[in-house]
């Protein structure tokens, strides 16, 4: 599997495992939702029940002071009647009042409330025996002195029973409102808790995934420089292997030529082993130039590239250029002429602003070998400037930028324009003397290249 | 008479050499430093070569265009010499006899040569 084939899979296996994560996260908090709403639901639930259970306390006081009331009207009824289902039913009122006090005994939460109902009991069974004692005492029913009399004896116990009664109701209503009101505020509270739970989950949730497609976008976006850096770096070796190998195959069969000329002397004469001497120097030399070249991008993806920074006049550097480069661009269709038009100098590093007009010459009997390139030398404020417009095809604007990248060439990979250094290395050297480069429109129609260099102030 | 073979090669080191290696082992030689310039040398010769040795990537006039325009200039017999790709790369296009891939040395040049022109 090739590097950008294994980062491509490396990237997809990330990505996929980022969006399982988010599922896990969504459906985390929603969970977590879900459980804040059963919390909800008990709070209220239990709530609910309290509030029964204090409706049924006051219910049940309430009860209580009607089986009195029922226990002293059947007494009075008794004690003016004689008869006997008056007094049977006085008793049952009694004996309902004595179980809806224990019932209460039962629910009873509160000391006061607990205090209330046994005053309350003690307090009916002083009435009743109250009652009893005044009943023997009045002798004779039915006439209404007795009930009078009756009544003299028993109705202290009778208010007393019944304040008791009407204290523990006010109680036990008392009670009512408070549960009442604090289940209203439990519930506010408990809905208020709810609702920040969703809001923070949401919030969450919201967040993890634009964490997410943050990453995953620049994930993509790393695997795409570096699906595209492997890219060119293949096409980088293709074609400096394809440089490389006709120098190569020019040495080896120079070299064996001249062995089987040194074999055979008789076959070779003078004027041929000097053309083959001279043939072996010059592609001795390519190569070497080749490989200085790859070794420059290196240093200078290293940040190791050394400056010699002296003196240097911007017009000489172009003029050397040109006499040394000027054959080559005549033989390529391209002859440059050079304009000077002021002489700026500045302190850089004369080999590497040779190499960048070099590589410049070169970039024109590449690209625009149709018809003379105008070279021109000026100074523009605090820099100098170096121009070389063309009459080629120019540079798109879209590419205007790509085309100073490592490896980027304007052409095919292997239609002989070069392996994409040149102008990556004439950008970087002109970076590093603190300089600009860029290309433009030249005027009519082609590419005019621009270079500036910070003057000696 | 010495075999007549034309090399077809941009750089100019590499015409020099291969003529060179091939004069040496007696062939007669025409070079041409692109495709136009072959088939105007073609068209200009009285006797067509026994071979030609192609190199693919060439200014003005490539290899594949050289071909693909050869049969189209009505020189009786250019069609059918052999042709023999010089070329850094693994492709081999249609109609050509064989391919002899950079960097290659003499002994293999003469030989795919040879047995090109003696068959």
């Amino acid at each position: 599997m090739s590097p950008a084939a294994g980062a491509t899979t490396e990237t997809a296996a990330f990505a996929r495992r980022i969006r399982n994560s988010v599922w896990l996260t969504v459906a985390a908090l929603i969970l977590t939702s879900l459980i804040a709403l059963v919390a909800l639901w008990r709070i209220v639930s239990i709530v609910d029940l309290a509030i029964v259970e204090r409706a049924e306390g006051l219910l049940l006081a309430q009860a209580l002071q009607l089986q009195f009331e029922r226990n002293v009207a059947a007494n009075r009824a008794y004690m003016l009647t004689g008869r006997a289902h008056f007094r049977e039913a006085a008793l049952e009122a009694a004996t309902e009042f004595d179980e809806t006090i224990q019932t209460l005994r039962g629910m009873a939460r509160t000391h006061k409330g607990r205090l209330l109902l046994e005053m309350s009991a003690r307090a009916e069974e002083a009435h009743s025996k109250a009652s009893r004692n005044a009943m023997d005492a009045a002798g004779t029913l039915g006439a209404s002195d007795v009930l009078r009399e009756f009544e003299s004896l028993v109705l202290p116990q009778t208010m007393e029973v019944a304040a008791h009664i009407a204290a523990l109701t006010r109680h036990k209503r008392t009670r009512l409102d408070e549960t009442t009101a604090k289940a209203v505020r439990w519930t506010q509270l408990a809905l208020l808790a709810l609702l920040l739970v969703t809001l923070a989950n949401a919030m969450a949730g919201a967040f993890v995934i634009t964490v997410v497609r943050r990453t995953l976008r620049r994930v993509n976006r790393y695997a795409a420089e570096l699906n595209h850096a492997v890219r060119m770096r293949d096409e980088f070796l293709a074609v400096a292997g394809h440089e490389l190998r006709t120098p190569l195959s020019v040495l080896g069969m120079s070299s064996q030529l001249l062995q089987r000329a040194m074999a055979d002397p008789k076959g070779a004469d003078t004027r041929m082993l000097g053309a083959l001497a001279s043939r072996l120097e010059r592609n001795v030399a390519a190569v070497a130039a080749l490989v200085d070249r790859m070794l420059d991008v290196a240093n200078l993806n290293d940040g190791r590239l050394d400056l010699m920074k002296l003196p240097c006049n911007l017009a000489e550097v172009a003029s050397e250029a040109i006499e040394r480069l000027g054959p080559i661009c005549d033989q390529a269709g391209c002859p440059v002429s050079l304009e000077i038009r002021d002489r700026p100098s500045g302190r850089w590093d004369r080999t590497r602003i040779d190499q960048v007009v070099s590589n410049l010459l070169i970039n024109v009997t590449r690209h625009a070998c149709t018809a003379p390139a105008v070279m021109t030398v000026t100074r523009e404020g605090n820099w100098a400037r170096l121009t070389l417009a063309d009459q080629g095809p120019g540079v798109p604007v879209a590419d205007r930028l790509r085309i100073f990248d490592r490896f980027e060439r304007l052409g095919a990979p292997e239609d002989g324009s070069g392996m994409g250094l040149g102008l990556a290395l004439a950008r970087d050297i002109v970076l590093a003397h603190g300089g600009r480069m860029w290309v433009d429109d030249a005027p009519g129609h082609g590419a005019c290249f621009v270079v500036e260099l910070p003057v000696e102030s | 008479m010495a075999p007549t073979i034309m090399v077809v090669e941009d750089n100019p080191d590499m015409l020099s050499t291969l003529a060179m290696v091939l004069e040496f082992e007696g062939y007669s030689v025409l070079t041409a430093l692109n495709g136009l310039e072959a088939q105007q040398c073609l068209q200009g010769v009285s006797a067509l070569p026994a071979l030609i040795l192609l190199d693919l990537q060439m200014p003005v006039m490539d290899g594949e265009t050289f071909l693909r325009t050869l049969p189209g200039l009505a020189i009786p017999g250019a069609a059918e010499v052999p042709v023999l790709v010089l070329t850094a790369s693994a492709d081999q296009p249609v109609g050509v006899v064989g391919t002899l891939r950079k960097p290659y040395d003499i002994a293999e040049l003469l030989s795919r040569v040879a047995s090109v022109v003696e068959r």
